[in-house]
């Protein structure tokens, strides 16, 4: 069965584009979330659109489970083919067009975020959403998670940015979801498609809106004695009126592992906690906005605010923030990256709750998080090698999902639920409404061929509560 | 209730404030027993810009509770002041002048729905950020009741900008001549304009922010040719629908009215103006020129059916183009293929409305 699916798919990519041994596997066996490692049966690299949908049908008619995979910078094991065939789509990474008038370009899968914005660039326009993760990640892999990034504040996230897709579904049929400059008026097809993880089919073609460059940046950086300030401060400026383009904060812990990394970006280092706030747009109005944020800071507590001169500033206090992940991996060789979002009053008590569950599993928390959110990213630097210290790790996390549920909150903003989010789901979902998440998987894929076993956690949908224990293997 | 009606196989559909949608893209059977979901606050933290209603609860109602707060929803849709949030949400209504140009999509953030398998489910959540699970917010947003009951739905708010006001003027050269100069703007700066027989186009321009912003926004419409300008009220949930604000206008919608919505590259907005404005000439069109969509409402006629399908034949063949009908004729288009599926799992009784059939030319609906 192997050879044949082997045989199969090279004549469709060339055998060279087709990975079986288990040493050119290992390279697939996690995505950016290295607590969870699988090996592909398989990994398929399809170079043109006509091949991925050959793949899929090849893939449907052998009746075979699969999983669609952009760059792997994915943070919740969404990416992981265990023992199914991996479908790599980072060979697709043709900017088919763009059309600057009316501030929409076409793509395929793998092309690198960064890499259509630095391209619209000349055009006065760019790619929002920008993850952190944006100078290795694909437009693909941003659908499939419904990826956000800092500025997502303003801007929104991947759903508001794209405006069709052409999908080839786990039965090998092609359709077009959305439509770049149509009205539909039939159900909400790609919004569904967005965020569904690999489950719904892959994504061959993207439509992308632009949106203007903006003529003016200001960015700021406010330093706060203590956790509590921060938070109020960032109520503050929301309550305005005025959506900062971002508004990031990193806790005491992520301040000194980005300024002892050659990240430094000059971060007060006895702070406890900054915020880094950008607005940006038309130039009139805007120093009043940064005047008025300025005294937001300072009537929260504050110890001072001071905003970047220069570009070069600007670059500097960013790179400090996106690269924070990065610097904390000099504190220890693991690391766990976690998501999850509260109402933006609940933060301060969220994140006592979180030192508190830290200091009793003796783990170190560094948070950094888009605050204007409410989106946390507590992160704990560990040993995974240390049998004890993860099992702390993960009893940690699994307190700090708790927490976040119980404030009302939701136990992911932008990373999805992948593997690692999917014990928390019934948690936060009725065994009905994940019946009904069930249902409309059915829809796209009634096989659950397409990234079994994610999303949703099939034993606790209604249907399975119903179900003959004897039956239950077929679910 | 739904749940009864499930258990008794009875046909059931949501109504709201049963203000518009006379002939809207789904069938509104006359028999079938009505259910009007609760009306009222659950929940609401004002510093969190969320609230969470019951989804019968009136726009103007929920306008005001956010107003003691200062703030708003981001869109006054089209129709009447009355109107309830779940209805706004079933139908995804459209909204003039939104603030920065969102939707009600984009403002959903959790629903609860009573589904036609009498499942009460409860989907997204009360957070401005969410990708647990699949999006069945999206799903049901726009489903025109079709899929199920929604009873509670909660929504992202938006603190209201220090300045907020809605300023007009006529634009006396023709759209091939006006649609460019709308289309290269750059700022946050909603527009539309509106065409009656008769009357010069109308441009009006959402400008929001602070003191100094709004003022450059109200200097870029001059600069867009606007002339004869002048500051209306504002724009937002609560003065759009004042009946003495010259805004009510936008927002008026006939009872018995036909309702198009169409939708072509914004480049091509002039071409597809004309296109509306000469298969109905007695029409009122409002362009949006940042989307290059325009909205179409003019008396209903018998023929209504045939009408929209002139008007969709008449777009030149390179011009891409879609439309869509709100009240007044039969959806354009056949369902997709995963919309008849979708449909089934949620309500594979069929207890709640169905799709219009299409119109097909020659063939009696």
């Amino acid at each position: 069965m192997r050879d044949a699916l082997l045989s199969t798919l090279s004549a469709i990519v060339g055998p060279r584009w087709v990975k079986s041994r288990a040493p050119d596997l290992v390279a697939y066996d996690a995505d950016g979330l290295p607590g969870y490692r699988a090996l592909p049966n398989l990994a398929v690299f399809p170079g043109t659109r006509d091949e991925v949908v050959a793949v899929v049908q090849a893939l449907a008619s052998a009746n075979v489970a699969f999983v669609p995979r952009g760059a792997g910078t994915g943070l919740s094991g969404g990416a992981l083919a265990d023992d199914v065939v991996l479908i790599g789509l980072n060979r697709l990474t043709r900017i088919l067009a763009v059309d600057a008038a009316n501030r929409v370009a076409r793509v395929e899968p793998g092309v690198v975020n960064a890499k259509l914005s630095r391209a619209v660039a000349p055009f006065g326009l760019q790619y929002a959403p920008d993850p952190s993760s944006q100078s290795v990640c694909t437009i693909g892999g941003n659908v499939a998670e419904n990826a956000g990034g800092p500025h997502c504040l303003k801007y929104g996230v991947t759903l508001n940015h794209i405006v069709a897709c052409e999908v080839v579904l786990p039965d090998g049929t092609v359709t077009q979801l959305g439509n770049a400059f149509g009205e539909s008026d039939g159900y909400d097809l790609l919004g569904l498609f967005v965020g569904s993880e690999g489950c719904f089919g892959v994504a061959t073609e993207i439509t992308v809106r632009l949106v203007p460059l903006p003529d003016t940046v200001h960015t700021m950086l406010a330093d706060f004695p203590t956790v509590d300030a921060a938070a109020r401060a960032v109520s503050r400026i929301v309550a305005t009126g005025i959506i900062p383009a971002a508004l990031e904060m990193m806790d005491n812990a992520t301040i000194r592992a980005v300024e002892a990394s050659i990240y430094a970006a000059g971060y007060p280092v006895d702070a406890a906690a900054i915020l880094l706030c950008e607005v940006d747009g038309m130039a009139d109005g805007l120093s009043e906005d940064v005047s008025i944020i300025h005294d937001c800071c300072m009537d929260a507590g504050a110890r001072g605010v001071v905003v970047a001169t220069t570009a070069a500033d600007r670059t500097r206090l960013w790179q400090g923030r996106k690269k924070a992940f990065g610097a904390m991996g000099r504190i220890a060789p693991s690391l766990v990256v976690q998501d999850a979002v509260v109402p933006r009053t609940r933060l301060p008590d969220v994140l006592a709750t979180i030192h508190d569950i830290a200091t009793r599993h003796q783990v170190q928390v560094c948070n950094v998080f888009h605050a204007g959110d409410g989106n946390l990213h507590p992160n704990i630097p560990y040993d995974a090698s240390d049998a004890d210290a993860s099992a702390r790790v993960h009893e940690a996390m699994s307190e700090i999902m708790q927490a976040c549920i119980d404030a009302g909150g939701t136990i992911t903003g932008e990373h999805g639920v992948g593997l690692d989010k999917l014990p928390y789901m019934e948690r936060l979902f009725s065994a009905e409404s994940l019946s009904a998440m069930c249902g409309v998987r059915d829809v796209f894929d009634p096989e659950r061929r397409a990234n079994p076993g994610k999303v949703v956690p099939v034993h606790a949908c209604k249907e399975w509560h119903g179900t003959p224990r004897s039956t239950r293997a077929r679910l | 209730m739904v749940r009864d009606a499930v258990a008794s196989n009875t046909m059931v559909r949501a109504m709201g404030a049963g203000s518009w949608l006379h002939g809207g893209p789904v069938v509104n059977d006359a028999s079938a027993t009505a259910i009007r979901p609760c009306a009222g606050v659950m929940e609401y933290t004002p510093g969190d810009l969320v609230i969470t209603v019951h989804a019968g609860t009136p726009l103007n109602a929920l306008a005001a509770i956010c107003a003691d707060s200062g703030q708003m929803l981001a869109v006054a849709p089209y129709g009447a002041p009355h109107a309830t949030i779940g209805a706004v949400v079933a139908t995804a209504a459209a909204a003039p002048l939104a603030y920065d140009e969102l939707t009600i999509r984009d403002l959903v953030l959790g629903l609860t729905v009573v589904t036609g398998t009498g499942d009460i489910v409860r989907v997204g959540g009360k957070v401005v950020k969410n990708v647990a699970g699949f999006d069945l917010v999206r799903l049901h947003t726009g489903a025109f009741g079709t899929l199920g009951v929604i009873t509670e739905v909660s929504v992202r708010l938006h603190a209201r900008p220090i300045m907020d006001h809605v300023v007009t003027g006529t634009l006396d050269d023709p759209p091939p001549l006006w649609v460019p100069r709308l289309l290269a703007n750059r700022a946050p700066l909603p527009m539309l304009v509106r065409m009656a027989p008769g009357e010069p186009a109308q441009l009006f321009a959402r400008c929001t922010g602070n003191p100094a912003r709004a003022s450059a926004l109200r200097g870029l419409v001059q600069s867009y040719g606007a002339r004869h300008a002048f500051t209306l009220g504002p724009s937002d949930t609560l003065g759009a629908h004042d009946p003495t604000a010259p805004t009510a206008l936008l927002h008026h919608v006939p009872e018995q009215a036909l309702v198009l919505r169409a939708r072509t590259t914004p480049t091509f907005g002039a071409v597809l103006i004309d296109a509306a404005q000469r298969t109905f000439p007695e029409a009122t069109v409002l362009f949006q020129p940042s989307r290059g969509s325009l909205r179409l409402v003019t008396p209903h006629t018998a023929d209504a059916d045939r009408r929209v399908a002139a008007f969709m034949a008449s777009a030149p063949p390179s011009m891409p183009f879609s439309t869509v009908v709100e009240q007044g004729a039969s959806p354009p288009r056949d369902p997709h293929a995963l919309d008849v599926k979708l449909k089934h799992t949620f309500d594979p009784a069929g207890l709640f409305p169905q799709r219009r059939p299409a119109y097909t030319p020659g063939v009696s609906p």
